[in-house]
């Protein structure tokens, strides 16, 4: 088995991945929605995708994200090794 | 029973905070973290204070110095400068009407602002710190009395 057909059995909705629409398109991934407290001071969450990099090779910053029918845009991009962790502002 | 002049301070730069800034809602005595609801925000705390005999006998006078720190808070998708330097802008209007917060203090004097954003929360937020400095004095033994 290849390292990205490892990354896309991660990824498959049918093991812990969901599915993520990414400037239109499915994306297959993991989603996070933690809760953070800014400074200490404010109560939110900290949403993060994490998908095959391939899979959002030509997504940019504002790019709209929609998990669960929940609504966002890309915030910030990190891509190593074949995979990319997306931070998400609610739109 | 009157209170300490610490909390007599707070609760005058809420007064006269929530007469001029319309851009945060003034929260004093706030332990817990705010949700998300709540901001903008504009934290009065009082800070670190020093305190110092200013008179020989007993019991002598004291003079103290007491940081107090304006914490703003915003969140927003974007423009977080722009709301912060607002709600600064409000504050120092708000101070500059009676820097002696009703005769509380002998002067309150902006020292400092400090920036600060968190880009890791799905709406990011945006902190200024606007620090002042102040003067009060009272007889040892009775902080709830200013001189």
């Amino acid at each position: 088995m290849s390292l990205a057909d490892d990354i896309a059995a991660t990824f498959d909705d049918d093991t812990f991945g969901v599915v993520a629409t990414i400037g239109g398109a499915r994306v297959n991934g993991i989603f996070d929605d933690s809760y953070i407290s800014p400074f200490g001071e404010v109560e939110a969450n900290a949403a993060g995708f994490t998908c095959s990099a391939a899979d959002v090779a030509t997504t940019t910053h504002g790019a709209a994200v929609t998990i669960g029918g929940a609504n966002y845009k890309v915030g910030a991009i990190e891509r190593q090794h074949g995979i990319a962790t997306m931070r998400l502002v609610k739109a | 029973m009157t209170a300490h002049v610490r909390t007599q301070i707070r609760e005058r730069l809420a007064t006269q905070l929530g007469a001029t800034v319309t851009s945060a809602s003034i929260r004093s005595g706030q332990i817990f973290p705010l949700a998300p609801e709540m901001l903008p925000a504009l934290l009065v705390l009082t800070g670190a204070e020093r305190v110092a005999a200013a008179s020989i006998g007993s019991p002598p006078m004291l003079t103290r110095d007491l940081e107090v720190n304006l914490v703003a808070l915003v969140a927003a998708e974007d423009g977080h400068e722009d709301a912060l330097d607002q709600i600064a802008a409000e504050v120092e209007q708000a101070i500059a009407t009676d820097r002696t917060l009703g005769g509380l203090v002998r002067e309150f004097q902006l020292s400092s602002l400090r920036p600060a954003f968190d880009t890791d929360a799905s709406l990011p937020v945006g902190r200024l710190e606007i620090v002042y400095s102040t003067n009060y004095r009272v007889i040892e033994g009775a902080p709830q009395t200013p001189l």
